[in-house]
């Protein structure tokens, strides 16, 4: 068990640096940091200063072994963009906001689809499944950022019972986790549906009917248990990806997180912070799936290298 | 008998909740007469340019909208006439030489904070912000596309506390320019500056404006408050509070205003028009701000530097002029010109809320300008496509020819996109097909423009309302990244040009400058644009604003409160 923890400890540093090398490279494809910041009408010295400034106009690879060196030293660099911050600073200050809403968004997939997927499989071909079909193809097909929009409308511009945009309160919460988790209720409504048919239908099933249990404990207690496995490993891969793929809703929100935070950088090509957000992003990944992992092994001991 | 009683309740408490929420939106609370009827004004922009204080750090004018309501300049540009007024200096005289300007400066200004008044030092250290490579407990080197022009003045001698005179290293008649609010120098406290060092500018810095720097929430908004005594020259402004706040998505910003939650925006011209029909207001600069035209790329005419004998100041360029490109010729370029109907894009695109551009960086209320060029412009450059077919056979190319134009996103110009549009199409009826190539400015279109390499490219763009000397450097005299017509004539007019010390002989040169680009069809101009925003009524009465603070915006202090009862239409 201990080799296996520490081959796939190692299997995922060695993900995290080529990561770092794939984000270091693609950034500097996107164009000079110089042309971004400055504006039109700066001069030929003006860009070389600043290019020497930042040290832009070294040799590639050079800046590549300082940003990693740094990195291991876990100094990220400044951001260019926003002066006086450094860019491990910025994304640590805004993965709060990030987490908070990818936080309500899980708890609304999982509090909505739940049920929905339970109550779906076990009312199969009844107008309960067909609900629960529309709620599936509706999330997978509707945009998110769509989504918002829409929801921004109805509720905050024509109802005004919530605000548009922004971070503060709980009221500011409400609409951009539903945008964000809406695509979420769907998958995992579909993965509970699909599991407990296969499991409705096992042997098991049918003894604890023989056995005289109440239909409810032995959908929601002895069911649901074994059909999680699938819902369960999605949920540690939603979870990541909410937090990394909340770039639209924040955006269309105005949520200030790291999505937010991502596209600003991106747009005012700050290397330091693009990379740092994408790292950070990665090892998340990496954690959530290092986790899913350990937990399968140690859920099925058949799991394990050689 | 219970049921029905509780049916009933439930339905009356449904009804009065379906009344309250569709009863209407709510009215705004009613001032006290002769007040805002909002502590707080809130303005939804769509970018902070910058997220800190510092102006020379990357610095650009755009940034200039947050420090407006708390940093003065020497000169302000007056919303009304567009002329050069008095402000921190109360005037200011050139030498016959052109080689410095005696400035006199206001007396009796506070700095906020108690940093004292504002005299001489304070202008001799605002101007070493910028041009003191070396000034001491400055971190980060000055950067702005005006300082070349703002450090024209090289030393700033005090004769008192209130006098200067500032020296030049070239003639500097457009000195104005440099140090109005257009610009980008600022005047901060040095007593601050050397009690409290630099960091202290992003949290409470020590302006002369009539608000104070209250606080910035990154990427979210500032805050600023209103000052707590009369200002020493706007009195007492409408707002206890302004608040500017950043939404780079235009349904949400346009939502945020329906909904009450900021009380002026920015959205593109459908958007005003429908919320025009609901009741709110649009305000316009009061001049026109920006000049909306397509770029003609490949117009590299100059000599390039050689070995010596270096005509340009940044001559020796990577890029070479294609005479195989079919524009490089003035029939065609004319022929172009006169295949776009500037009527109908003025109308479905700008709602003829736009005026006729005749010569880029050219403006009737700045030197330079001919007033021929409105009389000539119809033939030489209106919409005649025959005239065009005929031109562009005389030029070798009956069937026309190919080429390319950048589709380029600019915020807060999203007509830019349907108008390139629309120039494919006008084009396509004398033959010339454009390929529409979308394109991201700091990836695609900049390196190439750096490099002299835009030789099939068209380009649209929104260059703003400056100084005409520095339209020039910028767009033809080879000063900038952005390499528009260039060639021997130009380059020598511009040399000349920064000779010139006599205003009237100046005034004549940038005339010969502007004809000489119009007559060779430098561009397709189009319009003058002006900066509107959008404003709800019931808050906000009038926003007198010239369009060229730098930022666009600015004059936050002229922002007026809606105090009547009924809405100010």
């Amino acid at each position: 068990m201990q080799r296996y923890i520490g081959i796939r400890l190692l299997q995922s540093l060695l993900a995290l640096w080529v990561m770092s090398l794939i984000v270091f490279s693609l950034a500097r494809l996107t164009g000079n940091p110089m042309d971004a910041m400055l504006p039109l009408e700066a001069d030929r010295d003006e860009y070389a200063r600043l290019e020497k400034h930042w040290g832009l106009d070294r040799p590639l690879h050079v800046q590549y072994l300082t940003f990693l060196g740094n990195a291991l030293r876990g100094d990220f660099g400044n951001s260019w963009k926003w002066q006086g911050h450094t860019a491990m600073g910025l994304v640590l200050e805004r993965l709060p906001a990030t987490l908070e809403l990818a936080g309500v968004a899980l708890a609304i997939s999982v509090v909505l689809a739940l049920p929905i997927g339970v109550l779906s499989a076990v009312m199969k071909d009844t107008p309960m499944d067909s609900f629960g079909k529309i709620v599936a193809l509706l999330g997978q097909s509707l945009p998110s950022f769509w989504l918002g929009i829409v929801l921004m409308w109805i509720f905050a511009v024509h109802l005004g019972w919530l605000p548009t945009s922004g971070r503060g309160g709980i009221e500011r919460m409400i609409l951009p986790a539903i945008s964000l988790g809406w695509f979420q209720v769907a998958v995992v409504m579909r993965l509970v549906r699909s599991s407990m048919l296969d499991v409705l239908d096992s042997e098991y099933v049918k003894l604890t009917r023989i056995k005289g249990l109440s239909e409810w404990k032995v959908v929601w207690k002895h069911c649901l248990r074994n059909a999680a496995i699938a819902p369960l490993t999605y949920f540690a891969i939603n979870a990541s990806a909410l937090v990394t793929g909340s770039v639209v809703i924040e955006s269309v929100f105005a949520w200030p997180g790291t999505g937010l935070l991502a596209i600003d950088a991106v747009r005012a090509r700050d290397f330091q912070v693009v990379q740092t957000i994408v790292i950070v992003f990665s090892a998340v990944f990496l954690a959530a799936n290092l986790l899913v992992d350990i937990l399968y092994a140690y859920i099925d001991p058949r799991i394990r290298y050689q | 008998m219970q049921h029905s009683r509780l049916y009933k309740s439930t339905l009356w408490i449904v009804v009065a909740l379906l009344f309250l929420t569709f009863a209407g939106p709510t009215l705004p609370a009613q001032a006290a007469e002769g007040q805002a009827k909002v502590d707080r004004l809130v303005i939804g922009l769509i970018l902070p340019f910058r997220d800190y204080f510092r102006p020379w750090i990357n610095g650009t004018p755009d940034h200039n909208i947050q420090h407006d309501p708390v940093m003065e300049w020497l000169i302000e540009i007056d919303p009304d006439t567009g002329k050069y007024v008095p402000w921190l200096a109360t005037s200011w005289k050139m030498a016959p030489d052109g080689l410095s300007w005696q400035v006199k400066l206001a007396e009796g200004v506070q700095f906020h904070h108690g940093y004292g008044e504002f005299t001489a030092k304070d202008l001799v250290h605002s101007h070493a912000l910028w041009c003191d490579e070396a000034y001491p407990g400055r971190t980060d080197m000055p950067s702005s596309a005006y300082r070349k022009g703002m450090c024209m003045v090289n030393r700033v001698e005090v004769v008192n506390d209130h006098e200067v005179v500032m020296h030049c290293k070239n003639p500097c008649l457009d000195f104005e320019f440099y140090y109005s609010e257009g610009a980008n120098v600022m005047i901060f406290s040095k007593a601050q500056w050397d009690k409290e060092g630099e960091m202290i500018l992003e949290t409470k810095p020590a302006g002369t404006g009539p608000y104070l720097f209250k606080e910035r929430k990154l990427d979210q908004y500032v805050l600023y408050e209103r000052g707590p005594t009369p200002h020493w020259k706007r009195g007492v402004v409408d707002w206890k509070e302004v608040q500017m706040t950043w939404t780079i998505e235009e349904p949400t910003r346009y939502a945020q205003i329906l909904a009450g939650e900021t009380h002026m925006t920015e959205v593109n011209k459908d958007l005003v028009d429908q919320a025009v029909g609901k009741g709110y207001k649009l305000i316009r600069s009061r001049g026109p701000a920006q000049q909306v035209q397509i770029f003609i790329g490949g117009l590299y005419f100059g000599t390039e530097d050689k070995e010596t004998g270096r005509y340009t100041e940044h001559g020796g360029t990577t890029g070479k002029l294609d005479l195989k490109v079919p524009w490089t010729k003035k029939e065609v370029r004319q022929a172009m010109n006169k295949a776009i109907n500037r009527e109908e894009i003025l109308e479905v695109l700008y709602k003829n809320r736009a005026t006729l551009q005749y010569v880029g960086g050219f403006y009737p209320d700045l030197p330079g300008w001919d007033p021929t060029w409105e009389q000539r412009f119809p033939e030489m450059y209106g919409y005649d496509p025959d005239a065009a077919r005929e031109l562009l056979a005389k030029a070798g190319y009956p069937n026309g020819f190919k080429a390319k134009a950048w589709l380029v996103p600019f915020a807060g110009a999203p007509e830019l996109i349907p108008l390139v549009e629309a120039v494919q199409t006008q084009l396509l009826e004398v033959g010339i097909e454009l390929e529409l190539v979308e394109a991201d400015v700091v990836a695609g279109v900049t390196p190439v423009q750096r490099e002299r390499r835009a030789n099939w490219y068209l380009r649209a763009g929104p260059p703003s309302k400056k100084a005409v000397e520095a339209q020039i450097a910028l767009f033809n005299g080879g000063q900038s990244i952005v390499h528009s017509f260039e060639d021997d004539t130009i380059y020598a007019m511009w040399q000349e040009l920064l000779q010139i010390v006599d205003p009237v002989k100046r005034d004549a040169l940038l005339r010969k400058i502007g004809n000489y680009k119009f007559e060779n069809f430098e561009i397709i101009p189009l319009f003058d644009v002006y900066i509107e925003v959008l404003v709800d009524p019931n808050i906000v009465a009038d926003w007198a604003f010239p369009g060229w603070d730098g930022g666009d915006i600015g004059h936050v202090w002229r922002i007026t409160a809606c105090k009547q009862e009924k809405p100010c239409k």
